[in-house]
């Protein structure tokens, strides 16, 4: 039986240029110290202190609620200072509309309340807001924020976030890497609380009567379609391509609305042809466009952004808003918890694990061996040059890193010991690898695209630390297939091109 | 540099113990295969101790005094957050406060960097935060806990201050455990009908690999209680880590039958299960020992970090490993045989009344003599062949 097989050079120039890369992004781009993230076991970190702040509930009753909003018309007719009447205003319409008044809210109020003195309206609103009172947070509010804060953090593109309940009514947020304690907290106090909002029909006629949009903060003038729930997802699109002449410097965010959020939005801009909406983050107003006819397929932009801000905001709206606002109460900087010791003491570990690996490989399948050692050289330098690129190290990550290392030993495994059955069968040398290489890819096929679809469900379904194991699983996976197919299948033809050895016994039989 | 803290003689002669275990484990697989040994057939021995095991683990579990013991990330535990007007370490800390009391041994410990307060006197010179697990049952006998923690720490640091304690949650919470197990069953289920396809429409490949795999995270959670060892996020990890792993080896077998049914179709589906397990027996414990001397380098040799994983790990692929070969080929072979002898039953009731179905699958048994020339690949010169390449040098 003929050798066929020629060499692939396109395949070898690939592979080459794989090994080039990973060198270069582990070694020469910045030393290796720098390249490998790795995690707060091992490395220091940002830990912050968070507080729930929950809206006040409104407990009082239809009466006191009557008296203060007869109060407050008292005070509009008198035309009162508008930055004392706006608080209160924001206050009445939060408490009709939510039953809820944001902590803020209540403050801003207050504060108002006392700039306008010892009239004789203060009273009622006095009693309107000691009956805001706070709320209970339940485990299910923390757990809530907890989901919200990890999809964020990993959506700024840090892994291996640890978030821990702390007491009743606060959050642990432990960042590994990140040691500016200022940009974390920019990151996760956010609420990212998206609103877009119709005129009232008071509204509308001002608007009708002036042409011209009423105040964005007046809660009479405005009122909200939906929030930022109804978004389905949103990317970054170029905005104003034609105009500037293919140079952009301006951004949009395009967004696609759930079910729900196209029914509402079809209907509201349905209602609103001729009149503007507007757009909200955290309360303050970011867009106001037109509704020149109505938007029934679910899919809509806000613009327009620097490409930063764009991307800024979809990564909060990515995670979701929080469902409670945060406050920060102490973020500091954090050592490891393992340390350099640690991390050496399983270094060296690891190190001596894979060399009786070696060894038992060498003994085992001699020159196949061999070039399944050289192979799997090539596996873990690839590995992590992919992991230094997406990935946090841990100390059970790298541990798992070494335990994928003999796992990948599996590809190599099948196919030698497939050689060598051909060989006992009586097959020559080159009718060997070439028969052998064919039998065993059918199993590395299966096993390895079972593996596959295990973790793709894994990153379909998972959580944030589930979906980071499933790609690592993934990675792992695919890099096994591509250097069994690649480097020791190629290392094997080659050297059976090139009559390296005529001993069967080389080949393990 | 600590390096030989854990390089001691002793773990080397036992790490070199458990190496040569594995190679005379590749070594019987040899002999195994040589004298074409009916493995299948001794099936009963070990579903028993399987089952044996399995028993140990499920009592061990839900035993009220014994049950996994989950971590501090699975349960949270205390917070506390402590000044020294000395400058320690976070190694320090450890090894003086560890003997108080098993939960501190593996408590996180961190250096904390932390601004002076305003107004605060005498700001510490370090400052270090504690997470254990629950340092007492009640409240007061956490008090009197954290007490003996700062009257140790002050007898070798001098002055420290408690700045902070408090009870903390869990990192892993419910709402995640709960989509880990959202997406390990959708995993499973499209791993089943990835199986299936490929399988020619036969559901029963990867059942049975699923079964195995129920066995194997069983055996990995039953005996984790068993041991009474402390199940942190690792453990979760490493649960993951054997789910993939021992599909694939399930997968590489039934992947040899596959291919054997379509060569061998004189001889019955019990010896070619049979054949199909003995030919890639060698792979199978080659590929796990591989695996292994990894675990056990990390478990002897990588400090007390590791050695949780690494345990966890080296039960969860062993079992791996184990139950590809032991239970999901037997499983295979039972399925078929009922299936078979159901099959009869239907034709024999619908044909004739007379005919007792229960002594026909008697005529499906003498599968042991078919054996030796039912063979592998079906290459007649394959016997006088392959003998003396087999010699070991």
């Amino acid at each position: 039986m003929g050798f066929k097989k020629q060499v692939n050079y396109y395949f070898l120039i690939a592979i080459t240029a794989l090994i080039g890369l990973s060198i270069w992004q582990l070694f020469i781009r910045q030393p290796i110290r720098k390249a490998i993230k790795l995690g707060l076991d091992l490395r220091s970190g940002t830990h912050l202190l968070l507080a729930l702040n929950p809206p006040l509930k409104w407990t009082g009753t239809k009466g006191d609620k009557m008296a203060a909003a007869q109060a407050l018309a008292q005070m509009q007719q008198k035309k009162v200072n508008p930055q004392i009447l706006l608080p209160l205003e924001t206050v009445m319409a939060k408490i009709t509309n939510e039953g809820t008044v944001p902590q803020k809210d209540e403050k801003n109020a207050e504060a108002a309340l006392q700039k306008l003195g010892n009239v004789a309206q203060a009273q009622p609103w006095q009693i309107l807001l000691q009956k805001l009172l706070p709320q209970k947070i339940t485990l299910k509010d923390l757990s809530r924020v907890k989901l919200v804060l990890e999809k964020r953090i990993n959506e700024f593109g840090t892994k291996e976030t640890m978030i821990q309940n702390f007491g009743s009514s606060h959050i642990i947020v432990d960042i590994p890497e990140e040691t500016n304690p200022r940009k974390a907290e920019k990151i996760v106090s956010k609420t990212a609380y998206l609103a877009f909002k119709e005129l009232t029909t008071a509204g509308k006629q001002y608007f009708e009567s002036s042409q011209s949009p009423p105040n964005f903060y007046n809660p009479a003038m405005w009122k909200t379609i939906m929030n930022g729930s109804a978004l389905k997802s949103v990317q970054v699109e170029p905005y104003g391509q034609g105009q500037t002449g293919g140079n952009t410097t301006q951004y949009m965010v395009a967004f696609q609305l759930t079910s729900k959020g196209t029914k509402l939005f079809g209907k509201a801009t349905t209602q609103n042809v001729g009149y503007p909406i507007a757009i909200y983050l955290d309360g303050k107003l970011i867009s106001s466009p037109k509704v020149d006819e109505p938007i029934t397929g679910g899919s809509g932009v806000i613009q327009s952004f620097t490409l930063n801000k764009a991307v800024e905001l979809t990564r909060f709206l990515q995670a979701g808003a929080l469902p409670i606002p945060i406050k920060v109460e102490e973020s500091d900087v954090v050592g490891p918890t393992l340390g350099h010791e640690a991390l050496l003491e399983s270094l060296a570990a690891g190190i001596l694990g894979l060399a009786t690996v070696i060894l038992f490989m060498l003994l085992f399948y001699r020159l196949p061996g061999f070039f399944a050692c050289l192979a799997l050289m090539i596996y873990a330098l690839w590995l992590l040059g992919i992991m230094s690129k997406f990935f946090i190290l841990t100390l059970p990550g790298i541990a798992g890193i070494v335990l994928s290392i003999g796992m990948a030993v599996d590809a190599n495994i099948l196919i030698f010991e497939r050689v060598k059955e051909e060989l006992w069968n009586g097959k020559t040398i080159p009718g060997a690898v070439d028969i052998g290489f064919q039998k065993a890819w059918s199993s590395i096929l299966d096993s390895h695209v079972t593996t596959i679809i295990g973790a793709l469900a894994l990153i379909w379904k998972g959580s944030a630390s589930i979906q980071g194991f499933g790609v690592a699983l993934l990675v792992g996976t695919a890099l096994s297939l591509v250097t069994a197919w690649g480097v020791t299948r190629i290392l094997m033809d080659w050297s059976v091109l090139n009559n390296i050895t005529t001993s069967r016994k080389a080949y393990g039989a | 540099m600590n390096l030989p803290l854990h390089f001691s003689p002793q773990n080397l002669i036992y790490f070199l113990i458990w190496c040569g275990v594995l190679v005379y484990a590749s070594h019987l697989a040899r002999v195994f295969r040589e004298k074409q040994i009916n493995l299948i057939s001794k099936w009963p021995w070990f579903f028993l101790f399987s089952g044996f095991l399995l028993t140990l683990g499920i009592i061990s579990l839900v035993l009220p005094a014994k049950g996994l013991k989950l971590g501090l990330d699975f349960k949270g535990g205390t917070l506390l957050e402590i000044g020294f007007s000395k400058k320690v370490t976070t190694q320090q800390v450890r090894n003086t406060i560890a003997p108080i009391a098993p939960v501190l041994k593996h408590a996180l410990i961190q250096l904390l960097s932390k601004p002076p307060e305003i107004g605060e006197k005498n700001p510490p010179v370090s400052i270090i935060l504690i997470r254990s697990q629950r340092l007492g049952k009640t409240e007061k006998q956490t008090q009197k806990m954290i007490k003996t923690i700062l009257t140790t720490l002050k007898s070798q640091y001098g002055a420290v201050t408690l700045r902070q304690s408090k009870t903390i949650g869990p990192t892993i919470g419910h709402e995640l455990l709960h989509d880990a197990v959202i997406a390990i069953i959708a995993a499973l289920i499209f791993q089943l009908i990835y199986i299936t396809l490929r399988f020619g429409w036969n559901l029963r490949y990867g059942i049975s690999a699923d079964l195995a795999l129920i066995h194997d995270v069983l055996m990995m959670v039953g005996l984790y209680a068993l041991f009474g060892k402390e199940a942190n996020s690792p453990f979760l990890a490493a649960l993951l880590t054997v789910i993939g792993y021992s599909v694939m080896d399930s997968i590489v077998i039934f992947d040899r039958i596959r291919e054997n049914l379509t060569l061998i179709t004189r001889a019955s589906f019990e010896s070619v299960v049979n054949q199909s397990v003995l030919q890639t027996m060698t792979r199978s414990i080659n590929t796990l020992m591989t695996v292994l001397i990894t675990l056990f380098a990390l478990y002897f040799f990588g400090g007390e970090t590791l050695r949780n994983f690494a345990f966890a790990l080296l039960i969860g692929v062993t079992s791996g490993g184990y139950s590809s070969i032991f239970i999901a080929s037997p499983i295979l072979v039972l399925w078929e045989r009922w299936s078979s002898k159901r099959e009869k039953q239907k034709m024999l009731s619908t044909d004739s009344i007379q005919t007792n179905g229960k002594k026909q699958p008697a005529a499906v048994e003498p599968i042991t003599d078919t054996e030796n020339e039912a063979g592998e690949v079906p290459l007649p010169k394959r016997v006088p062949k392959r003998k003396p390449g087999r010699r070991r040098s």
